[in-house]
């Protein structure tokens, strides 16, 4: 006997130790060298060309790595070190081009994996690349990957690779269109150096890119891609979003939504039916990103008003049981310490999508940080042209979007879109998701279709299918009702005998008073 | 000096958008100046003022942006058909609109800090604000009476605010901080605030006896053939117009939102109209005002 509890002590000592080690070693994995620098010329405004960058950001974060951005004019000499595992260069405006001669010169001394992203090549780079390049004007090429293909949009100028290195690596070719069809690499990975001609944030080549830049860093995943619904909000038409979930529910896709709340008025009908249709969700099968609010200015320095908003978000969502497994929000919020730090920073699992056209910073840092996993959004619709089937994978964890519909006919329209898509979808609960969100005062955890909260299990009540049904007006209070309406009566009444008593007073007082002069 | 009248009306008027339903107020008065006796001739010239004074009002109405009118369109939703009611979801949800906007509730249309959806964005638009029009915002009311004498009352608590609170008295260059005010009539002003009944229905029978009082001198007068308290009687009437129907119209444009600054001029009308009820009993002209004729 006493010998088995010994054992068992040792044991379950062993089994603490063992699971410490794993513990330290997982953060240490995540810790250890996973900071890269982004440098580029500039935003391009003119163009929207920061788009580009931010998506680049994004596929980087889903990598698992943390991107310092460095606008090249704010470049101090040392910046870059060995610090960092690997710098990228990106030419977003080949008019500006790179001309900060301190970067240039830390960079071709830096011996971590390096990217050039775009033209103007400086001699150091290509022999570091081990390439010869042309540039070649006016054309329209043709991307092709395995054995998809895009066709480019007509481009001024394009810097191609004529030669290249003997044991390099190509991810994807350039051909031109003409009779004689000359072809170059588009991705280009010689051990750690890579070059890139362009990036941009949509289509074939978003995702030839990703998978190029993936290759270099060595962070090469096979995910499937996550089918999200984005733009719900409480103000979304429920009765679609419900027969939208029911639709994935029977056609047996796995599907996520990303949807916003409301810190107040959380006591309302409205609210009640909102979060009826998310349980409807979860009980489909469907996971919830809770995603960020706009913001409208940047008087929240110290973060404290989001703070509270978080918090109020995910207790009254919770309340309701309705439970998010992670937070989603435009890229721009991972380059903010305050908005980062108040918003994403609660999750473990992020969904960061494209930057809509109002960007409003409290405290950009450019210093984005890594989730445990974070899900590259892109529009379905922008893999419109790539082949796809059921055996197709991405390299990074990937999120295809479509916007939320609203009327019964757009909804017919974005059952066939994901109909038509043909792909074989993540799967949170077969593929062992697991994620938390923790706040001061909240503990969500999703774990292969279980919710937790603060560690207790949760059976997640279901909702009335018939949402009119449900909400009707009871009529539980009209016995209160009616006694008000009595009594309301019974005064009045009483009033106007008090007045007409009155009025005979008067009267009679009348006649008394002249009486008396009559005399 | 009935020519300057006219100016200094339309100058108020045109002074600032929100001031447009004045005209309708300041129309009423100038009635009044039609009595005035040697004036047939001018009498023409006065008709043409009170439509120049009225066209004044609805230009300045048709000038206000359509920025300005979507921020209204959407205030007078979030600060006024959803406030003063239990859950107006299922309430607006009878008027046609979805019920999920009940949401918005006390949201404003630009938002301090951080918004669950941007109330200019286009679906807000399409789905909401292209449906609560004027005449929707009217049917909603009439359809919730109770709801709509509740936010009078709001705004009747506003309407003894002469002096503001959350905006200063100086202009920017004054030297003064922003936000100070003026110390002058402080003392009136909130003894006024702290007793004065904030029920939309006493401004209502306020005004009535005002009118009704200064009815008297203007039934005597018109027998009397005098002008004086034909011309107070109609001033008093424009004055009470302002304390009746601003309230209302402030109500049904922009709901509780900048609410005593809408009000602004229903408290200004209340004072003058009692200044000139008390000088009215002091000097004994209120009924009598036959002692005027000798000084004009």
């Amino acid at each position: 006997m006493n010998k088995r509890i010994k054992f068992s002590l040792v044991m379950s000592l062993m089994l603490i130790l063992f699971s410490l080690v794993n513990f330290t070693h997982t953060v240490g994995a995540t810790s250890n060298n996973n900071r890269v620098l982004l440098v580029y010329d500039s935003q391009n405004d003119v163009k929207n060309d920061k788009k580009n960058i931010d998506a680049l950001q994004r596929s980087l974060t889903s990598m698992g790595l943390q991107v310092k951005t460095i606008p090249q004019a704010d470049y101090k000499k040392n910046t870059l070190n060995e610090k960092y595992l690997g710098v990228i260069t990106m030419i977003n405006w080949r008019q500006v081009g790179l001309i900060n001669q301190d970067f240039i010169n830390d960079r071709d001394k830096f011996s971590g994996i390096k990217l050039y992203i775009g033209e103007n090549l400086t001699q150091t780079e290509t022999n570091q690349l081990g390439i010869k390049v042309q540039k070649v004007y006016q054309q329209q090429f043709i991307l092709k990957n395995d054995t998809n293909h895009e066709l480019l949009p007509f481009s001024q100028s394009i810097t191609v690779i004529t030669q290249q290195a003997e044991g390099a690596e190509q991810v994807g070719t350039l051909s031109t269109q003409q009779s004689d069809q000359k072809s170059y690499p588009f991705g280009y990975i010689n051990g750690k150096q890579g070059y890139l001609p362009f990036f941009t944030n949509k289509g074939l080549s978003l995702i030839v890119q990703t998978q190029m830049i993936a290759q270099l860093f060595n962070r090469v995943g096979k995910f499937r891609p996550l089918l999200t619904i984005t733009n719900v909000t409480p103000y979304t038409n429920l009765q679609t979003l419900d027969e939208l979930s029911k639709f994935c529910y029977r056609m047996e896709i796995p599907f996520a939504i990303s949807t916003t709340s409301v810190s107040e008025n959380t006591e309302m009908k409205a609210f009640d039916r909102f979060t009826a249709v998310l349980r409807n969700i979860e009980n489909r099968g469907g996971i919830i990103f809770l995603q960020t609010p706009e913001v409208s200015s940047g008087v929240d320095t110290d973060g404290q008003l989001l703070n509270q908003k978080f918090l109020t978000y995910i207790v009254s969502l919770a309340r309701q049981q309705v439970f998010p497994v992670g937070i989603s929000s435009a890229g721009f919020w991972n380059q903010d310490k305050i908005l980062r730090n108040n918003s994403l920073k609660y999750a473990d699992h992020w969904l960061l999508m494209q930057d809509g056209t109002k960007v409003t910073y409290i405290d950009q840092d450019n210093n984005s940080q890594v989730a445990k996993q974070s899900f590259f959004a892109m529009p379905a619709t922008s893999l419109n042209n790539v082949k796809k089937n059921n055996s197709t994978t991405f390299v990074i964890p990937t999120a295809l979007t479509i916007s939320m519909p609203y009327s019964q006919k757009e909804l017919e329209h974005v059952e066939n879109e994901i109909k038509n898509l043909h792909l074989s979808w993540y799967n949170p609960v077969e593929e062992g998701f697991s994620s938390e969100i923790n706040t001061e005062t909240t503990s969500l955890k999703y774990n292969h279709g279980d919710y937790l909260v603060n560690g207790k299990l949760e059976d997640i009540r279901n909702t009335n299918l018939n949402l009119n049904k449900q909400f009707s007006d009871g009529k539980s209070n009209s016995l209160f009702k009616n006694y008000f309406k009595v009594q309301g009566n019974i005064l009045a009444v009483f009033f106007v005998i008090i007045m007409v008593i009155l009025l005979i007073f008067i009267f009679i007082g009348q006649r008394v008073y002249w009486n008396r002069f009559k005399r | 000096m009935t020519f300057l009248f006219f100016i200094s009306t339309i100058l108020l008027i045109t002074n600032k958008q929100q001031n447009a339903p004045l005209a309708l107020s300041f129309g009423v008065v100038a009635i009044g100046i039609m009595f005035l006796p040697h004036f047939k001739a001018r009498r023409m010239a006065t008709a043409l003022g009170i439509i120049l004074v009225l066209i004044s009002g609805i230009g300045i109405y048709k000038s206000i942006g359509s920025e300005i009118v979507g921020a209204n369109t959407f205030q007078t939703f979030s600060h006024g058909t959803l406030l003063e009611t239990s859950d107006p979801t299922k309430k607006i949800e009878h008027g046609g609109v979805d019920g999920q906007f009940a949401l918005m509730r006390n949201e404003n249309y630009y938002s301090k800090n951080y918004a669950t959806l941007d109330p200019s964005s286009k679906y807000v638009k399409k789905h909401l604000m292209d449906k609560t029009g004027f005449a929707w915002i009217i049917r909603y009311y009439a359809g919730n009476l109770k709801q709509f004498n509740n936010l009078l009352d709001v705004a009747a608590k506003d309407v003894t605010a002469v002096q503001p609170r959350a905006v200063g008295d100086f202009v920017r260059n004054s030297g003064h901080k922003p936000g100070e005010q003026v110390k002058y009539f402080t003392v009136y002003s909130s003894l006024l605030g702290a007793f004065f009944p904030g029920k939309y229905a006493f401004d209502c029978l306020l005004a009535v006896g005002f009118i009704a009082v200064y009815s008297v001198g203007f039934y005597l007068d018109i027998k009397a053939k005098r002008y004086m308290g034909i011309l107070r009687f109609f001033l008093i009437f424009g004055l009470m117009t302002v304390v009746v129907f601003v309230p209302i119209v402030s109500i049904v444009g922009d709901g509780d939102a900048d609410l005593a600054k809408h009000l602004f001029l229903v408290p200004i009308s209340l004072n003058m109209s009692l200044l000139m009820f008390i000088s009215d009993l002091m000097n004994h002209t209120l009924w009598n005002t036959e002692g005027d004729e000798v000084s004009e």
